[in-house]
């Protein structure tokens, strides 16, 4: 149990809670680390049996290399269900009660969502920080692009990211003229060049606007060849190892060499004198005194996966500080009655719905090589449109059709019930899988106050702790997205030479996520979607206390020596993977919590 | 994982010949390329816990007599498989759990049916055979990619245009 | 003879580019031998040393261009045939293609076995690798004093290949050579990531990591070495155990020739000396001019490794309770 006063205490040891963990022990500050899963990845040969669970899964999917751990449950994608007559779903951690089931889910584990995470580094463009200025939906930002920049190219450096800036300026994003990415981009797939071809002629019309369309690289945080003055960080616990990507190909969920970043790196970093990592400890509530600082946060230490036995502790501190993931920190503050004077805290929870289309392009691209993205298509990350739908990004798949039917097996299933054999199988599967085209759309969602995670004394875990109970839907404004994405998708195929007849994406009731929209001429278009795995809005910060739990530096309104921080305080979410914009974020707070601390 | 620990009863060398005859024939890989993914003992191992031995002793007895009967026509024995094994209602599900065991590394559970009428095994789950198996799986070579999370190709490959591994004579 | 020309040293840093090479089969068998997930320390020792060889090879290269010639590795020839003395050296003992065991190791620990005190460079017929290099430091240090620096060193700088970039995943690290303290920099590199630096047990690499006759040398002793422990005094940390029963069998020293009965396999064999070769021939793209060639030089090694593997496994018709194994054959057709 950890002893003696503490300049900070940090619950969750995720990117965010990590990175604020460094700068503060890099300043001398003492700092207690919780985190509620088990200790992770701490040594080489145990992150190869991650990898060997991976490899024996049946299913695999986000959470599949990191076994269950009870006591500090996590959902797994086998639970993300379709609700079906409203009845709510209960079967994993998080409880589903509608109407639609969020479809994401996350880690709680050393190293937190970034084991698991794609790597994906794009920043915000300037106008998703004043949506409501510019195109009156939403809310705007406290704090503008110009504000975050600075922490944008800190992050990047944290973070690790390879990208060549002067692919970068999309919409206005801007970068210091002295300023460049720590690694060089990665080199975009085969099929980002297919693609290209094609995205070069494809045109579609939203309105009075014709929106032609380009590929670039996507900024990913992923070891690639090292800039100047970049000293790269390989695999924790081993030498020479994850030096570069080495193509794996199953970033999500686990990079067997650790090219990938993850929060294990920064700890690496990290001076052990000045902190102390706590694992199997979950925050359970934190103590809120009469003068309205907190006090302490009460916390339960389990020895074992294996019982649910656990001593309770608290710990003290000048700063606390909440990292633990939009979903659990929002779980954190409503079971201690804290920092919600607002009413926002669980509200305005938002995913990026992520809606699929899939092809077969005539000559083979090369599936399931390579990183899961390395290009996008940038072009509907603004625009007018953004008054009627929302905005999207475009992810340019290179694993085939990917989770839309879970090639290569389903393709195996196939053949072998219908009996085909040998020479005629094998020739078979090459000749349709390296075809296999799937473009992903990562699209915006507006904050809604019904979207919401909240708490009730019906659903708890193992050691007595909250179960997140979900409310969500997807609005209009994004399913109005969904369709524009598909004419999108429609436009791109078409000028990629690739007839209807081999444009296989198909939504039946069936479908994950499966909802409809009904158009002004009356027809109802079926819809799917999945999860991003992105959780954001849901402690929002903002300009004033009553309709925001904290302030552009992430501290609560209600406690001053509280910052809540992460992809939770995100107000509104544009269309870039949150995680950098999340470690900006926290590196801004950090820069406040040095000064409150003196 | 069911499968990966269990030490296999070591069959007789005729019993690996047939088997890995008949692995050929069904996967369309010849056999230094089915003994290269170092598989074989492991999965007729597994076959043998899975199916038991009279089933496998069954399939294989019934695979050397098409081949017999078969003679150097290779249509003639193609045809004979798909009449005397894979519409076999006791041995056809089991060959088609070949077919995907050596395409995936995986074992699927045998349809309820079956399951019925011989009896079931505590192996006969569904799983990956071992994590080795899911590495070999020869899907992956067949689509000239790799096991995702295994047998990483190096930096810079995906850039570099798709090959599918040229066909044997 | 020691080394008198211009054109003689040229010859020498080819034969030493040969020379490193023929270490890097012998090797690859023994790493490739054994089991992915087994002995993973002796498995990551052989690794090591299997990068900082191709840094080595790297180094040489980057010697030979500044010094005026181009390196030649796509030739019938540049690979050795196995079992085999090293090239140019006295034959004290042979090299050979065996799967991981204490026999193999015998063998790496005489291929890296440090110069004794005091030993006198060998440009031909040489006792140890040592011995060569200091034949060629000497003869590299006496010709630009005589000839002048600039009538030595007339390689494009453009031709080098650079640091930080290409070369990854081992110790040790690439030093451009534009001139004589270059030159000898790198090849200083070279014998002490070998042999050691001055007759210690490390490489003088700032992480301090072991000569390779030293990881060698635990390996064989099943021992650690710890940072008091000496050439003399051998290693004295804690154990390194090495499980020899779980390695793959292979046959000694194969030939594609041998399996010409066998055309199943004998397809396996050539599949992977022709990934050799295509290999061997894009190293050679980049060492002579077009550095930036060393990317798509990866993938060919992986592609190399994963054949070599299934070799591994294949069981050799021509000795029953062995398995088939790589050849490294150069193959004109690949």
């Amino acid at each position: 149990m950890p002893q003696g006063s503490y300049d900070a205490i940090i619950i969750g040891a995720g990117p965010v809670g990590v990175n604020i963990a460094k700068v503060l022990t890099d300043r001398g500050k003492r700092v207690l680390l919780l985190e509620a899963g088990r200790a992770s990845g701490l040594s080489y040969d145990g992150w190869l049996s991650y990898v060997d669970t991976y490899r024996s899964a049946v299913m695999k999917e986000p959470n599949a290399p990191y076994p269950p751990n009870p006591n500090a449950p996590s959902t797994y994608a086998q639970d993300v269900l379709n609700i079906q007559h409203k009845i709510p779903i209960l079967s994993g951690y998080q409880v589903e009660k509608g109407p639609l089931s969020f479809a994401s889910t996350y880690l709680r584990s050393l190293g937190g969502t970034s084991l698991h995470w794609l790597g994906t580094c794009p920043r915000m463009v300037p106008n998703d920080f004043r949506l409501k200025t510019v195109y009156g939906v939403g809310v705007d930002w406290p704090i503008t692009y110009d504000d975050l920049q600075p922490y944008y190219c800190k992050a990047e450096w944290a973070l690790g990211v390879s990208a060549n800036k002067d692919e970068q300026g999309h919409f206005g994003i801007w970068f210091p003229p002295d300023y460049d990415y720590p690694m060089e981009r990665i080199p975009p797939s085969y099929s980002d060049g297919v693609y290209a071809e094609g995205a070069r002629k494809a045109r579609v019309r939203f309105g009075d606007h014709d929106y032609g369309m380009t590929v670039t690289s996507l900024p990913q945080a992923r070891n690639s060849i090292p800039r100047q003055n970049y000293a790269l960080s390989s695999a924790y616990g081993t030498a020479h190892v994850g030096e570069r990507c080495e193509g794996n190909a199953s970033c999500i969920p686990i990079c067997p060499v650790q090219a990938k970043y993850s929060a294990l790196r920064t700890l690496g970093q990290m001076d052990k004198n000045f902190y102390t990592l706590v694992t199997q400890a979950v925050a359970s509530r934190l103590i809120v005194n009469e003068n309205g600082r907190i006090g302490g946060v009460e916390y339960k230490r389990y020895e074992s996966e294996g019982s649910n036995q656990y001593q309770t502790g608290t710990a003290t501190a000048t700063l606390y500080i909440v990292a633990a993931h939009a979903v659990e920190s929002a779980k954190l503050l409503l079971a201690s009655g804290a920092a919600n004077s607002s009413d926002q805290v669980g509200r305005n929870l938002a995913d990026h719905p992520f809606f699929l289309t899939w092809a077969l392009n005539p000559t083979p691209v090369g599936a399931f090589r390579g990183p899961g993205q390395t290009s996008e298509i940038p072009s509907f990350r603004d625009g007018p449109f953004r008054s009627d739908f929302a905005a999207f990004r475009i992810d340019l798949g290179n694993w085939g059709w990917d989770i839309a039917t879970f090639p290569p097996n389903s393709n195996v299933y196939e053949a072998a019930a219908a009996n085909t054999f040998g020479k005629t199988l094998r020739r078979s599967l090459g000749q349709q899988i390296p075809r296999q085209l799937r473009v992903g759309y990562v699209i915006e969602q507006l904050p809604e106050p019904g979207n919401r995670v909240t708490i009730s004394a019906e659903f708890v875990d193992p050691i007595g702790c909250f179960r997140p109970v979900i409310h969500y839907n997807v609005s209009d404004y994004t399913r109005k997205a969904m369709i524009a994405a598909n004419k999108v998708s429609d436009a791109l195929f078409h000028a990629m030479g690739i007839p209807d007849a081999d444009i296989y994406t198909k939504f039946t009731p069936d479908s994950p996520g499966y909802m409809t929209y009904k158009q002004d001429d009356g027809t109802v278009v079926p819809l799917s979607f999945f999860g991003s795995g992105h959780h954001m809005g849901t402690h929002r910060m903002g300009v004033s206390r009553t309709d925001s739990v904290t302030n552009r530096y992430s501290r609560s309104w209600d406690h001053e020596n509280l910052y809540v921080v992460g992809c939770g305080g995100m107000p509104t979410t544009g269309s870039s993977n949150p995680t950098l914009t999340a470690v900006a974020m926290a590196l801004m707070a950090a820069d406040d919590m040095l000064t409150q601390l003196g | 994982m069911a499968g990966s620990r269990r030490i296999p009863r070591a069959p007789s060398e005729e019993a690996r010949q047939r088997f890995v005859s008949f692995s050929v024939l069904l996967t369309g890989y010849d056999s230094a390329e089915l003994w290269g993914t170092g598989m074989v003992d492991a999965y007729l191992g597994f076959l043998i816990n899975a199916v038991g031995d009279q089933v496998t002793g069954a399939l294989l007895a019934k695979w050397t007599t098409v081949v017999e009967a078969a003679g150097p026509d290779s249509s003639a024995l193609d045809q004979l498989v798909r009449d005397e094994i894979l519409a076999d209602p006791t041995l056809g599900p089991v060959a088609r759990n070949l077919i995907v065991m050596w395409y995936l590394g995986e074992w699927q559970q045998l349809p309820a049916d079956w399951r019925e009428l011989h009896g079931t095994h505590a192996a006969d789950q569904t799983c990956f055979v071992s994590p080795e198996a899911y590495a070999q799986g020869l899907v992956w070579n067949a689509i000239g990619a790799h096991p995702q999370g295994a047998k990483m190709p190096g930096y810079g490959s995906w850039a570099l245009p798709p090959t599918i591994p040229e066909e044997l004579p | 003879m020691p080394i008198t020309d211009l054109h003689s040293l040229q010859d020498h840093l080819q034969e030493a580019l040969e020379i490193e090479h023929a270490t890097i089969p012998p090797y690859l068998c023994a790493l490739y031998s054994i089991p992915e997930g087994t002995n993973r320390e002796a498995a990551s020792v052989i690794r090591s040393v299997v990068m900082e060889e191709m840094l080595h090879m790297i180094l040489v290269a980057n010697v030979m261009n500044a010094v005026g010639r181009k390196p030649v590795l796509a030739k019938e020839g540049f690979i050795k045939p196995y079992p085999g003395p090293l090239p140019h050296s006295d034959g004290s003992f042979v090299v050979e293609l065996l799967p991981f065991s204490e026999h193999a190791l015998n063998i790496f620990l005489k291929i890296e076995r440090p110069a004794k005190a005091g030993a006198s460079p060998q440009p031909e017929r040489f006792h140890t690798i040592g011995q060569f290099y200091e034949a060629i430091e000497g003869a590299l240090t006496r010709l630009t004093k005589e000839m002048g620096p600039s009538k030595v060193f007339t390689g494009r700088e453009a031709d080098q290949v650079p640091p930080g970039r290409w070369y990854y995943g081992g110790g040790g690290e690439v030093v451009p050579v534009i001139d004589l303290e270059s030159a000898l920099r790198a090849l200083k590199e070279v014998t002490d990531e070998g042999e050691g630096l001055d007759h210690t047990i490390w490489d003088g690499d700032k992480s301090e990591e072991l000569a390779h006759y030293f990881r060698f040398a635990e390996l064989r002793e099943q021992r650690c070495f710890l940072p008091e422990d000496t050439e003399n005094s051998g290693p004295s940390g804690p154990e390194l155990p090495v499980d020899f029963g779980v390695v793959a069998p292979m046959r000694p020293n194969p030939r594609s020739d041998d399996y010409r009965a066998h055309p199943a396999i004998h397809r396996q064999m050539v599949k992977g000396n022709r990934i050799y070769t295509r290999l061997l021939r894009q190293l050679q793209t980049a060492l002579t001019g077009t550095p930036d060639a060393l990317r798509d030089a990866v993938p060919i090694m992986y592609e190399f490794r994963y054949q070599a593997e299934a070799l591994m496994r294949i069981p050799s018709p021509l000795a029953p309770g062995m398995t088939v194994g790589p050849s490294f054959e150069f193959d004109q057709n690949a």
